[in-house]
């Protein structure tokens, strides 16, 4: 039994994706405009707008040709939206076509089969009616497959018409050269083998770090190659995830070289002093053997059961997804919210073994600790550090810090309004949170009830590709 | 003596415009990725993405600029339209 496969795609969306591309270069094409009236000083004539004009320098002829690869894109998709949609009616009547004469053939033969058999050489005419009839059906499905790969052809033909096209809106000078490409495509290559190196460990743990190390010191490598050729990223960008590898790493080793032939402090028996380096040895072995990244490493034990609360009340904080049992809920809580408190311990137990094996060895554990509070520390800050640039980017972070004679905000504004973009209304509407102290200064000062502040909205970001939907508009 | 013509309402939304403009481009590609299923399994799938996606140096250098234009734009208009304020209510006989 033959189906004729359908073609896949669906053209309103192609319209639909056309329209947004056709849009996002309108978009792009009218700031390119408005910047480039403002390199002759239409509307933002004076010092500071020529100290902006300068800094211009270039950006509308990018959006000019990026507006003129969106619109062409548009027009092929447009196009092909329309072949598609042909192609696709004409393959779905044809694969209706082939399904009912194929059925009917079925059912001819299942009739010709019920009728009675008359001797060799002997045919009733009933049989022989049936017969010319099935030779219709049959010919009728072997229309609507000729039909089918014929809709199927026009459709490749459409989409090689459609990639040519598209391909031909590549040919300027906003493609990416060359070595970028290979840069980009070899950090891409070196993440994902990264991300296997684990299942690369299976042939062993020496192959599964080499693997890590050395993908993340490649794709670091692309990427200091990307920050000094095209400035794109910075340096320590560039080494931050080789360097944090190797730390955290370092930090392990330190910790178990400082544990080595050590025993925990309730067990009696002789303590082994070992040299430095047959420290280092066996703190790198017993590292390996329970690193993350080693697959052969020994399966933790079950966790300790964790008794619920006596209260039976939910531990505070804690939201309970449908299906899981409060039991199970509190004991996931209380296991996470005691798993500081195990690190802590932890450290203290290694603390007491490394005390045993000497000064040495509380010299490795504390440079060990201390790797892994700077790295965590710096973690923190950079993550600190990305939270304050994004709020700042979008206008909430507070730039605005009261003097001392400055009166105090009001203390009931919504946080809703806060931002730049919410709108002024007036002295009583709540102001954004940037301007708090000017709006507070204006109140105190007695700004009168019917003046309204100028506006400036930020235009909503709609559908696709990402760019606003909507062109610009300017008072 | 500097001569001065400023539309401080344009320079602000000009600068919100510039920081939409700049963060539409850095999400283009993902977005149009994400929809060009609609194409069918053909060439012309892969040909979209590869057309949206491979000028990324250029977009985020473009990115990067416009959004520093924005943010300088928006702040320098938004200044304006204070000291604006500030002066009309000064020189109409309120409290400022």
């Amino acid at each position: 039994m033959t189906i004729l496969a359908p073609i896949e795609g669906d053209p309103d969306e192609v319209l639909r994706l056309a329209g947004d591309l056709d849009a996002a270069g309108e978009h792009l094409a009218s700031s390119a405009r408005v910047l480039a009236s403002l390199d002759v000083h239409a509307s933002w004539a004076s010092p500071a707008g020529d100290a902006f004009a300068r800094r211009i320098d270039g950006c509308p002829g990018v959006m000019t040709m990026a507006a003129r690869r969106y619109a062409a894109a548009a027009a092929a998709l447009r196009t092909f939206a329309g072949e598609l949609r042909a192609c696709q009616s004409e393959a779905t009547r044809a694969s209706r076509a082939h399904e009912v004469a194929r059925l009917n053939d079925e059912r001819i033969q299942g009739l010709i089969d019920a009728l009675p058999d008359t001797g060799v050489g002997v045919e009733v005419p009933a049989r022989a009616a049936l017969r010319a009839k099935q030779i219709d059906e049959q010919a009728a499905v072997a229309q609507a497959a000729r039909q089918h790969t014929s809709a199927w052809a026009d459709y490749r033909r459409a989409d090689r018409r459609c990639a040519r096209a598209l391909a031909e809106c590549s040919h300027d000078t906003l493609t990416d050269s060359l070595p970028y490409r290979f840069l980009q495509g070899r950090i891409r290559l070196d993440e994902r083998v990264a991300s296997a190196a684990s299942w690369v460990g299976r042939a062993g743990a020496r192959q599964a770090a080499l693997a890590t190390l050395g993908a993340e010191a490649d794709a670091a490598t692309s990427r200091l190659m990307l920050a000094w050729f095209y400035d794109e990223g910075s340096a320590t960008e560039a080494l931050r995830g080789p360097a944090t590898t190797v730390l955290l790493d370092g930090a392990g080793l330190l910790r178990m070289a400082g544990m080595a032939g050590g025993l925990l402090a309730k067990q009696a028996g002789p303590v082994r002093y070992l040299s430095p380096r047959q420290r280092a040895v066996e703190g790198w072995r017993d590292y390996v053997a329970k690193a993350s990244w080693n697959p052969h490493r020994p399966k933790p034990a079950n966790p300790p059961a964790v008794r619920p609360h006596p209260s039976g009340v939910p531990v505070a904080g804690v939201v309970r997804p449908v299906g899981v049992s409060a039991a199970t809920t509190r004991a996931k809580a209380a296991v996470r919210q005691s798993a500081p408190v195990q690190e802590v311990r932890g450290y203290l137990d290694d603390w007491a073994i490394a005390t045993r094996n000497g000064r040495g060895s509380q010299a490795l554990m504390a440079a060990s600790l201390g790797i892994r509070v700077a790295d965590s520390a710096t973690g923190k800050a950079a993550k600190a550090q990305r939270y304050a640039d994004t709020a700042r980017a979008f206008g909430v972070a507070p730039e605005f810090r009261p003097g001392p004679g400055t009166p105090p905000t009001e203390p009931s504004q919504p946080p809703a309004q806060q931002g730049p973009q919410a709108p002024r209304t007036g002295p009583g509407s709540a102001a954004p949170q940037r301007d708090t102290g000017r709006a507070a200064t204006r109140g105190a000062r007695g700004q009168g009830a019917g003046e309204q502040e100028p506006t400036c909205e930020r235009p909503v970001l709609r559908g696709i590709p990402g760019l606003p939907s909507a062109p610009p508009t300017y008072p | 003596m500097a001569i001065m013509h400023i539309s401080a309402d344009a320079v602000a939304a000009l600068g919100a415009e510039l920081g939409a403009l700049a963060g539409g481009l850095l999400a283009a590609p993902e977005a149009a990725a994400a929809d060009s299923w609609a194409l069918g399994h053909g060439e012309s799938a892969d040909e979209l993405v590869a057309l949206l996606g491979n000028w990324r140096h250029e977009r985020l250098r473009l990115a990067e600029r416009l959004d520093s234009l924005g943010q300088a734009a928006r702040s320098a208009g938004e200044a304006y339209v204070e000291v604006e304020s500030v002066q009309t209510r000064r020189m109409s006989g309120g409290v400022v």
